[in-house]
């Protein structure tokens, strides 16, 4: 699970340090939920695993969330068959999403500020270039990062049998909020 | 946020009543791997290329090529140009590039720094650099065959190019995540930037068009389109769209200066200086949109999914909320709708419809609009409204006023008069300045020129003084200067000998002011004002034939189910079902045009509208040839097949977007067929064709009318069989020419051989007659014979016989070729009796010959004899012994070598190469000469003529 998270890491260590004033938000809070609306049943699981940074600088980013730490689900066996069946999660692990940010924003200063950010999300070990609408508010050390966006199954190869159509939506509406902190790394 | 104000939302789109076209969706049956058509192209040739997600296609309208890539594996094609020469290169979301040469040389470019990156565009600078635009790596050049990319400090963060264009002085401009980057190499190498500074609304652009006079559209992702305007270094917003996921995908520009703008999912029509509106989409196509494309014929081409869709934008429409609409006039940039339930006015545009004159109740059948803004309203069994719709006044006029009838069919005028068709035959409408408030004079025909009354169809003021009327079968009339005519010219139809001028339906004039009219059964004639039939027209389907002039040399038909304009260059082309113009059923006569010239058309339920054509617009069926078999496929040059090949197969197709199903071929080989072959299907096969050269041509129309069509020629040669090709037959003639040469040359040595050897076997008889009748053989001889015949008479008569003896010998076989061993050795020794006489025993023959079998040179071994006698001293103290054997085959002859002083010889040393010689012509065997400094040997050959 580490494994990702340890190759973006280095990458906006090269961001920082080529940056005059190495500034990295990183996460201390973060939840993300998703929810599948389907004519039959809603479901609905989220995770507190959500990680991930901010470089100011470079405007790069990087968020990372391990498949098995979902929670919720309407019942167990479909847990499983979400893990199992439809993410693959021993084979594809986590979901990360990493890019970098349009607009050139400075964090340092305190602010409310919507925000595209461009990258690869990948799920399901297939990735997908997506830019995301994100609406940060900062007050120059903290960073309250919220969104929320639709995940085609057809994006990722995510196979759903046509018989669970009327259970399981095609599109699957995911809400992200994470708190981002302010560590000058040297 | 100005920008919103000055802004209209491509929402429009939704609008009922909007502008729409009649899309068709071409026949592309994809087989089920092909989701995505992303890219929509058009060749200098014409010829449409896909570019799907599966790889490049060409099409023509019906059929579709796929142009597989030289590896074989299907990828997303993302970029697609033409370079001048016609050579089309194609980039894959791979980093492939591959160019498709008209000469059949395609060629790849790759390289692995772009390997893995999309080409998102592909540009060709005036001096020959190529840029290449990536979907990841920024922006790269080809020069002098080199690839490098742009690495500039300020592009660090714009690997991803959504879009790059070439400007009017050859800069670059890129479209990217961080706004419009403008590389500019000449004169000076300078990268600019445009952003949020200069009036960008977003920093995402996706897409770049240029515009002529330097200004530059752009599509944005979130925030619609803007324009960058050149004469204020800024950009202003020009069409913007919700915030939201409805990025612009494509800009092209249309025939007249128009921009058509994509989104993802609506599409929008822009002319500079005039609100854009959007295009209603049926409503399959609005889910997706992924490219655009303006063909040179005027189609507007859509992508969607793995859908095409096109649609000729001469002909939109649009369907307002109301029925029954029977006549149609054009006001102030409004459209006025007379429907069975009143008078309605509309945008050009679409859009909601305002009812007028409801409490009038009016059952409206015919419309027109002066110039001073009034409406005159034609109503069914209501009489004449005259309507100011600015200051809302209206007057009514009825039979009681002296109108021909209260039903008006139609009406037109000139200044301050007014005509009106009526059912009950034709009145004149006077006024003074204000039609409202002058006394109106209402003047009845039937009273004034005893105009016979009934049914008038038409009336029709034409450019000059002349007004026209069309009647019910009472013919065509003109009033001119205050006096009625009758049109009574017999008209001539080719095919209908009894056709009569009696029944007009409607009237027109083009710019020579000659006269259109439709007629009964379909005929539509084009006449000079003496009857001259200048043309005709006959529509097989329908008669009610409404006629209309655009005003810019097109006379446009209408009648049900279609739509046929009639344009003096490029003949006849038509709407119809095929095109899209399902159940269309006008009335007769509701058509007007406005102030561009463009016409407008009433359906029931619809309003149609023609653009007139561009002057510019490539209105012919473009042709192409698509195979060849045998033979190789090449553009440009001539086909050539060998003799054996007695088989042509040639594959054509001819462009002609807006109704591909018309399209009509004929073809003809020059040299072989006496006339055009006329054929729907692009093939032509031949067989069995003599040698020689042809010119297949081959012409498309899309109204069978082939007088404008551009032909397409090709250059067939069928090569002669190798023997019947030059450089056959003049190596025969050389080959022959050799041989004969060889030959006599042969036959010449041949015969000066037999020339020197008679010569030679004469030098010998006539030296062997010499060494002879040498006078010191015969002195010698004779001296000898005197000393015999004082001692030894008897041996003196021997001596005598043996030396005649020995002449006839001479003589007898000095002609012969060969003579027997045994004669020449009789005659040997008779020689040697006479030797022995004279020399005694100073000379010895020892002669051993035993077999006496076969042939030899005659005289050889006398000669041999003799020339050793010549050649060695003859004395007491040293005798000579001369050996005669036979050695095998051999005769030989030798001696012991014992020389004269030199000088005292006579030789002439003839005799013995003489032998040699004549030797060489008789048999293979050589005279073998041996001198060991003792003896000399010479070995005759023995010849055996029976083997």
């Amino acid at each position: 699970m580490k494994k990702h998270f340890f190759l973006f890491i280095p990458l906006l260590t090269i961001a920082v340090i080529c940056s005059a004033q190495p500034s990295i938000y990183k996460t201390t809070e973060g939840r993300i939920t998703f929810k599948s609306e389907a004519p039959l049943e809603v479901i609905m699981a989220s995770s507190t695993k959500l990680e991930g940074a901010i470089g100011n600088e470079g405007l790069t980013f990087a968020f990372i969330v391990p498949i098995l730490s979902f929670n919720g689900f309407n019942n167990g066996l479909q847990r499983q068959h979400f893990y199992e069946n439809y993410l693959e999660a021993s084979k594809y692990p986590e979901a990360s999403f990493t890019g970098k940010i349009i607009e050139f924003v400075d964090f340092t200063k305190p602010g409310t500020y919507v925000i595209r950010a461009k990258g690869q999300l990948n799920i399901h070990g297939r990735s997908k270039e997506r830019i995301l609408k994100i609406e940060l508010t900062s007050n120059g050390t903290v960073i309250n990062a919220k969104t929320q966006f639709m995940v085609p199954l057809m994006d990722h190869q995510i196979e759903v049998p046509k018989i669970v159509n009327q259970k399981i939506a095609q599109e699957i509406s995911v809400t992200v909020r994470a708190t981002l902190s302010l560590t000058n790394k040297s | 946020m100005k920008w919103i104000l000055i802004a209209v939302g491509l929402t429009m789109a939704c609008t009922a009543g909007g502008q729409s076209y009649y899309f068709r969706q071409m026949p592309l049956d994809f087989d089920g791997d092909i989701q995505k058509i992303g890219i929509l192209f058009q060749g200098n040739d014409q010829m449409i290329w896909l570019g799907t997600d599966q790889g490049l296609y060409s099409f023509d309208g019906k059929n579709y090529w796929k142009n597989a890539r030289p590896d074989g594996t299907p990828h997303e094609v993302t970029a697609i140009a033409e370079q001048a020469d016609g050579e089309i290169w194609t980039g894959f979301d791979d980093g492939l590039i591959i160019v498709i040469s008209v000469t059949g040389n395609n060629r790849v470019i790759t390289a692995d720094s772009l390997k893995g990156t999309s080409i998102s565009k592909i540009l060709f600078q005036r001096d020959g650099d190529v840029f290449i635009a990536t979907y990841g790596k920024g922006i790269w050049r080809i020069s002098n065959n080199k690839l490098h990319r742009l690495t500039y400090e300020s592009l660090r963060h714009t690997d991803d190019v959504y879009d790059a264009m070439l400007d009017d002085k050859d800069r670059i401009w890129l479209a990217t995540d961080r706004g419009i980057w403008i590389y500019e190499k000449k004169p000076k190498e300078n990268l600019r930037h445009l952003g949020r500074e200069e009036g960008l609304a977003d920093e995402i652009v996706t897409s770049l068009l240029a515009e002529k006079n330097g200004d530059v559209w752009i599509g944005l992702y979130d925030h619609g389109t803007g324009r960058y305007v050149v004469d204020k270094d800024t950009i202003i917003p020009v069409m913007a769209v919700e915030p939201g996921d409805e990025r612009v995908v494509s800009l092209v520009k249309g025939q007249s200066d128009e921009i058509w703008i994509a989104t993802e999912r609506n599409i929008g029509k822009y002319k500079i200086n005039q609100p854009g509106h959007g295009i209603q989409l049926p409503p399959e196509m609005s889910k997706r949109i992924d490219d655009l494309l303006f063909d040179m014929t005027g189609n507007l081409w859509i992508a969607s999914g793995n859908k095409l869709y096109m649609a000729n934008t001469q002909l939109d429409h649009r369907v307002p909320d109301v029925t029954g609409i029977q006549a149609i006039t054009a006001l102030n940039d409004k459209l006025w709708l007379g429907c069975e339930s009143g008078l309605y006015s509309m945008n050009q545009e679409g859009g909601d419809l305002i009812q007028h004159l409801q409490q009038e109740q009016l059952n409206i059948i015919s419309l027109y609009a002066d110039q001073s803004g009034i409406l005159w309203i034609g109503t069914f069994g209501q009489g004449l409204y005259i309507y100011d719709p600015s200051k809302s006044q209206v007057r009514h006029l009825t039979e009681k006023e002296n109108l021909s009838n209260n039903s008006i069919l139609n009406i037109d005028g000139k200044s301050n008069k007014l005509w009106l068709a009526t059912l009950g035959g034709i009145s004149e409408v006077n006024w003074n300045t204000d039609p409202f408030k002058d006394k109106l004079t209402v003047i009845d025909f039937q009273e004034k020129f005893n105009f016979p009354a009934g049914y008038v169809y038409d009336v029709y003021a034409g450019e000059d003084d002349k007004i026209w009327f069309g009647t019910d079968g009472k013919g065509l009339y003109y009033l001119e200067h205050n006096q009625l005519y009758s049109y009574t010219h017999p008209v001539a139809l080719a095919g209908q000998d009894s056709f009569e001028l009696k029944t007009i339906y409607s009237i027109t004039t083009d710019e020579n002011k000659n006269l259109w009219i439709s007629s009964t059964k379909g005929n539509i004639l084009n006449l000079d004002l003496k009857g001259n039939l200048l043309g005709h027209l006959s529509s097989a389907h329908g008669s009610l034939n409404s006629l209309v002039t655009t005003g810019k040399n097109e006379i446009v038909l209408v009648r049900e189910g279609a739509i046929q304009i009639k344009n003096p260059a490029y003949g006849v082309f038509s709407f119809s079902s095929s095109t899209g113009l399902s159940s269309f059923s006008p009335n007769l006569n509701a058509v007007c045009r406005d102030n561009d010239g463009s016409i407008w058309i009433a359906d029931t339920d619809n309003i149609l509208h023609y653009v007139p054509s561009q002057t510019d617009t490539a209105r012919y069926v473009h042709m192409h040839l698509v195979d060849i078999s045998p033979g190789t496929f090449h553009q440009h040059r001539s086909i050539r097949l060998r003799p054996d090949s007695n088989f042509l197969d040639l594959r054509f197709t001819g462009l002609w977007y807006p109704d591909p199903s018309r399209v009509q071929y004929r073809y003809m080989l020059e040299g072989h067929d006496q006339d055009w072959i006329y054929t729907h299907e692009g093939r032509a096969v031949y067989s069995k064709l003599s040698p020689g050269t042809y010119i297949f041509k081959v012409a498309g129309s899309y109204n069978d009318d082939f007088s404008q069509s551009r032909p397409y020629q090709r250059e067939i040669i069928v090569l002669p069989p190798f023997y019947f090709t030059w450089w056959f037959i003049l190596a025969c003639i050389l080959i022959g020419a050799f041989l004969v040469r060889l030959f006599l040359r042969s036959r010449i040595q041949q015969v000066n051989k037999l020339h020197q050897l008679e010569k030679e076997k004469t030098t010998l008889q006539l030296h062997a007659i010499q060494a002879q009748v040498n006078p010191h053989f015969l002195f010698n001889s004779f001296n000898t014979l005197s000393s015999i015949i004082e001692e030894d008479q008897k041996s003196a008569v021997a001596y005598v016989d043996q030396l005649s003896g020995f002449f006839r010998g001479v003589l007898m076989h000095r002609e012969a070729e060969l003579i027997t061993l045994e004669e020449e050795i009789l005659i040997m020794r008779n020689y040697t009796y006479i030797l022995e006489k004279r020399y005694g025993n100073n000379i010895r023959i020892i002669e051993k010959i035993s077999n006496l079998e076969g042939y030899i040179a005659p005289l050889g071994i006398q000669l041999l004899v003799e020339n050793a006698i010549k050649h060695n001293k003859v004395s007491n103290e040293k005798p000579l012994n001369i050996h005669i054997d036979i050695d095998h085959d051999y005769v030989v002859v030798s001696n012991q070598i014992q020389r004269k002083i030199q000088g005292m010889t006579d030789s002439t040393g003839f005799g013995l190469s003489s032998l040699l010689t004549r030797y060489r012509y008789l048999t293979s065997a050589k005279i073998e000469i041996l001198n060991d400094g003792n003896t000399f040997t010479v070995k005759i050959p023995i010849i055996h003529l029976n083997t």
